[in-house]
């Protein structure tokens, strides 16, 4: 049997931000107080690692909100279990607040 | 161009080619709505991008590897051909123009003690192979160790070992590894003995250096290759946990693009794995690789 993937706080962080509707990394950084160069080198190794997978915004969309496209990121079904696993681990993990997701 | 957008440039340049359109694109949205929501904040959010860009670098696919030129062994024999006939034929200028002119080279009479010095070279260590099968094959009571330690040999100059339980049992095709090397060998002497006596000084002062830093990489690039297709091994993937030394192997292990097999290289040397090993690959597993490649030598 495979071994749960153990993440760091920080992973976990941001998984349970993405997974609470942060689904880009400016609003990731928001609600995590992490940095830039903290966020989306983690934020690649969560997708390089199956956990989170990532979108692009649709351009009409993003011509609607006059803005250049989002890339978003979703929760994988791994990466929803290993959330679950890692908030046995990080109880306070649930103190991230969750955010109404925009319409992509 | 604002400050932002000039380090989010430069941090561009760092991110593999492939990667780069889609990580510029992703990084100036962010600082457009970085720039919208916290204007101050934006130049410490853009030398974040430096950090990022050095992870991709570091993690990207060894495909983006510029030395998967050298990945078939044909190539990389006609590149070090084309190294050496520039090294012989090119009218190469000396690297300091006021050094004394060297003097000039018979090409035929070099080029002849450069083919018997590379082949002299790879017989060297193939027989160097031969003798430590000798002394591992002696009892321990012959101190083996003390032996070897002598000599000076150590099992690292080995190129490969098949796994000591059979399923490497089938003889690998070593003629053809030796041959490819000692070409390799003959290719390289050519170019570091031409190369360094037509720069002149002070290429040429350090002949003995470049013997040895050329033929580090012959044997490095002769281990990461497939004893029976001789290609540039793939897919680089670390096995196991250092915590679990002691009860477990663990290392990085290499796979063979057309099927042939796996190569385990120990990420340290223990009792039970010393050196990396060959693992072949029965054609029950063709099916995984492109059609008609597995199982058949392709040189």
């Amino acid at each position: 049997m495979l071994a749960e993937p153990k993440l760091s706080h920080t992973a976990a962080m941001i998984l349970r931000a993405i997974h609470a509707g942060h689904m880009y990394g400016f609003s990731v950084m928001e609600v995590t107080g992490l940095p830039s160069g903290t966020v989306y080198p983690a934020m690649r190794r969560l997708e390089r690692d199956g956990l989170i997978r990532s979108a692009w915004e649709r351009q009409s969309v993003a011509d609607a909100a006059l803005r250049p496209p989002r890339r978003y990121y979703k929760l994988t079904r791994s990466g929803k279990a290993t959330l679950e696993a890692a908030h046995k681990r990080y109880p306070l993990l649930a103190g991230i607040p969750a955010v109404e997701v925009e319409k992509t | 161009m604002t400050l932002e957008m000039a380090l989010l440039y430069a941090a561009r340049v760092l991110v593999p080619r492939a990667q780069r359109p889609d990580w510029f694109a992703e990084w100036k949205a962010e600082l457009d709505y970085v720039s919208e929501n916290a204007e101050s904040a934006a130049r410490s959010f853009c030398c974040g991008a430096f950090r990022d860009a050095l992870w991709l670098r570091r993690n990207s696919l060894p495909a983006a590897n510029p030395a998967a030129v050298l990945a078939s062994p044909w190539r990389c024999i006609a590149l070090l051909a084309a190294l050496a006939a520039a090294a012989v034929f090119l009218p190469l200028r000396p690297l300091v123009a006021s050094a004394p002119q060297p003097q000039p080279i018979d090409p035929a009479k070099t080029a002849g003690v450069c083919l018997v010095l590379g082949l002299a070279i790879a017989l060297l260590i193939a027989s160097r192979d031969a003798i430590l099968r000798g002394i591992e094959s002696l009892p321990e009571a012959f101190g083996r160790p003390m032996i070897r330690l002598d000599l000076g040999l150590s099992p690292r100059l080995r190129l490969q070992q098949p796994p000591p339980d059979g399923t490497g049992a089938r003889r690998l095709p070593t003629l053809r590894c030796w041959v490819f090397l000692a070409a390799k060998s003959v290719l390289l002497v050519l170019i570091v003995v031409f190369g360094s006596l037509r720069l002149g000084p002070p290429a040429d002062s350090g002949i003995f250096l470049w013997h040895i830093l050329v033929f580090r990489w012959a044997l490095a690039d002769q281990r990461q290759r497939c004893p029976i297709c001789l290609r540039r091994l793939i897919n680089p993937t670390r096995i196991g946990e250092p915590s679990h030394t002691f009860l477990d192997w663990y290392g990085t292990e290499f796979m063979c693009e057309r099927g042939h097999g796996l190569l385990h290289v120990p990420e340290i040397r223990a009792s039970s794995y010393n050196m990396q090993r060959w693992l072949r690959l029965d054609p029950s597993w063709s099916s995984l690789f492109p059609a008609g490649v597995s199982g058949r030598p392709s040189v």
